[in-house]
């Protein structure tokens, strides 16, 4: 099978800073990627890199084909991204917020602008982020969850085959994020759409990850299912502090351990 | 521009009330009303009503919804772009420079004809270029609006030497009566020389919809929908050099147009940018002209200038907006 994305010993250097190197993983068709890793690592500057708006060295295919920056910009609609920062500049409802989104298939933007297919899209990704019933309101009266479920949304009716998300579900209660990693995992599951989520809470990628990138001061420390990944001695070279194993599969930080100092 | 008539009731709306009261416009003249139009069409060409409709009330009636129509799409434009509500075209320094051209001009002795025109369309245009050279390389809301202060703050600076050190009290009082605006005088040579130029900047700006909608969702989320940001600043600030740099340069500063049109304007088109730009380019028309054809008609004695009665009414009806914007 042809990786959705994969990208090849990507490097990436600012001001004379080395700030990733040697990144290689794969997303498949499907496949809910999570990228985990302290503040700082690199996460949201690989995702910039991969869509091109970083220069990078290394390679990135799409289904096989090697993609820069430009063919990216100039095919809007092979890559959905989801930036971190919620900004909604304006007072819109969810759909109208949602149908900005086919601004990248070549719709002018607006709810009575689309075609029949920009609204069939529309239609899925209000129903994938079981926000239906909310449709009409103004995005500005939602809640956290709902508001960051409408910009996923946003990000999912553009019906690319890959989609990068930054920490989509930062903020949220547990319940909330967890219905945000629902709606990506449904529309993976149901059109082989492949999907690389920055994501802090490692509870949450355990959960829905097919597979995980451990990322650390610009390097991949491992890559692979969560089981494997999210394995305390990793997590510990990577974050600076001890993780605790509980025998059933979870891993969590050992917050009690830490008692005198962190290391700086 | 992509006006869509048919699914807009508000945009159908004004643009009925802008044909209502262009017609109206034309049929009204010192007199009050005058059935000119259709003596005009009565006598056939060389007649003095038809001399009196193309030559003197026709070009001043387009030139007046051409300047609205500029004013009001480009601060609607500027202030989605910049993602300021205080933003308009004088924001980012055509007007002022503009200006500084016109009152250079006069003071280099030219009168009635094409010079003054020339010159603060020149001027318009390095304003421009100078602030594009001062925000390079951050073609930004906030390196542009530093950008336009700063030409504001020197064409500003320059205008009031030149006027300062006008040669004649009659060149003086020209260069004042052109910076505070008038589409009294205008004529067919005119509207023949900006003509062009407006209509390509309006253009220009209308094909800002698109992107002013992704925008705001912040500049990275509209940058990976396919939207250059500084393509759509170079076609705003294009669009706004052009179109409002050509009018004012027969029209003289008409100032609050652009600032005030959109805020009226927002409350009834809420969600869409985009078609705050469509509907503020209409209103902006109707205030414009309404406004002059009320000068032009109701007000005897020394000619009242547009740009007064602009600031008159603007500054009062902004003060409002803004005080519930605040309140809110």
């Amino acid at each position: 099978m042809t990786a959705r994305l994969a990208v090849e010993t990507l490097g990436l250097s600012r001001a004379g800073r080395t700030v990733l190197s040697g990144i290689t993983l794969a997303v498949d068709p499907g496949e809910i990627v999570c990228l985990v890793g302290p503040n700082g690592a690199g996460k949201s500057t690989l995702l910039a890199a991969i869509r091109g708006a970083l220069p990078a060295s290394g390679t990135v295919r799409m289904d096989g084909e090697a993609v820069n920056g430009k063919r990216l910009r100039r095919h809007p609609e092979r890559l959905a991204f989801l930036p971190q920062e919620r900004i909604i500049a304006w007072p819109i409802t969810v759909e109208a917020l949602v149908a900005l989104g086919r601004i990248a298939n070549g719709a002018d933007g607006t709810l009575a602008g689309l075609d029949d297919e920009g609204r069939g899209a529309v239609e899925r990704a209000l129903a994938d982020c079981a926000l239906t019933d909310f449709r009409h309101r103004l995005v500005g009266t939602l809640s956290g969850g709902e508001k960051a479920r409408a910009l996923l949304a946003r990000a999912l009716c553009i019906e690319a085959p890959l989609l990068l998300a930054d920490e989509p579900a930062a903020g949220l209660d547990p319940a909330q994020a967890a219905r945000v990693f629902e709606a990506l995992r449904r529309r993976a599951r149901a059109t082989a759409a492949a999907a690389l989520v920055v994501v802090h809470d490692l509870a949450l990628a355990a959960a829905f990850a097919d597979r995980i990138a451990v990322l650390a001061e610009g390097q991949l420390l491992a890559f692979g299912r969560p089981e494997t990944a999210l394995d305390a001695r990793i997590l510990a070279k990577a974050y600076g502090i001890g993780f605790r194993q509980d025998g059933q599969g979870g891993i969590s930080p050992d917050f009690a351990a830490i008692g005198g100092g962190l290391p700086r | 521009m992509r006006l869509s008539f048919r699914r807009d009731p508000l945009l159908y709306g004004l643009s009925q009330i802008l044909g209502l009261c262009t017609i109206g416009a034309l049929c009204l003249g010192p007199e009050g009303f005058d059935p000119i139009l259709f003596t005009a069409a009565g006598e056939g060409t060389g007649g003095a009503a038809h001399l009196i409709l193309t030559e003197v009330r026709f070009p001043r009636v387009f030139l007046a919804i051409l300047l609205g129509s500029a004013l009001g799409a480009s601060g609607a434009v500027l202030q989605g772009l910049l993602r300021n509500p205080l933003a308009d075209p004088g924001v980012v320094g055509v007007t002022a420079s503009a200006g500084l051209g016109a009152v250079i001009a006069i003071g280099f002795g030219a009168g009635a004809g094409l010079a003054v025109p020339l010159a603060s369309m020149l001027g318009a245009g390095l304003g421009l270029l100078l602030v594009f050279l001062i925000a390079r390389g951050g073609l930004n809301g906030a390196t542009l609006i530093l950008a336009g202060i700063a030409v504001n703050a020197l064409a500003a600076a320059a205008t009031s030497l030149v006027v300062n050190v006008a040669p004649t009290p009659m060149m003086l009082s020209d260069m004042v009566l052109w910076l505070l605006g008038s589409l009294a005088g205008t004529d067919t040579q005119d509207l023949k020389m900006v003509v062009a130029p407006a209509v390509i900047g309006i253009v220009l700006l209308s094909f800002t919809l698109k992107g002013l909608r992704a925008l705001a969702l912040g500049r990275e989320a509209a940058t990976s929908l396919g939207l250059s940001e500084t393509r759509l600043t170079v076609m705003a600030l294009l669009g706004t050099a052009l179109s409002v740099g050509a009018l004012v340069s027969v029209t003289g500063a008409v100032g609050f147009v652009g600032l005030v049109v959109p805020h009226l304007m927002r409350p009834l088109v809420r969600h869409d940018p985009g078609r705050l730009v469509q509907v503020s380019a209409v209103a902006g028309s109707i205030l414009v002209l309404a406004a002059d054809t009320m000068l032009r008609v109701f007000i005897e004695g020394p000619a009242l200038q547009l740009g007064v009665v602009t600031a008159f009414f603007g500054a009062p009806i902004f003060l409002i907006v803004a005080l519930r914007g605040g309140r809110s």
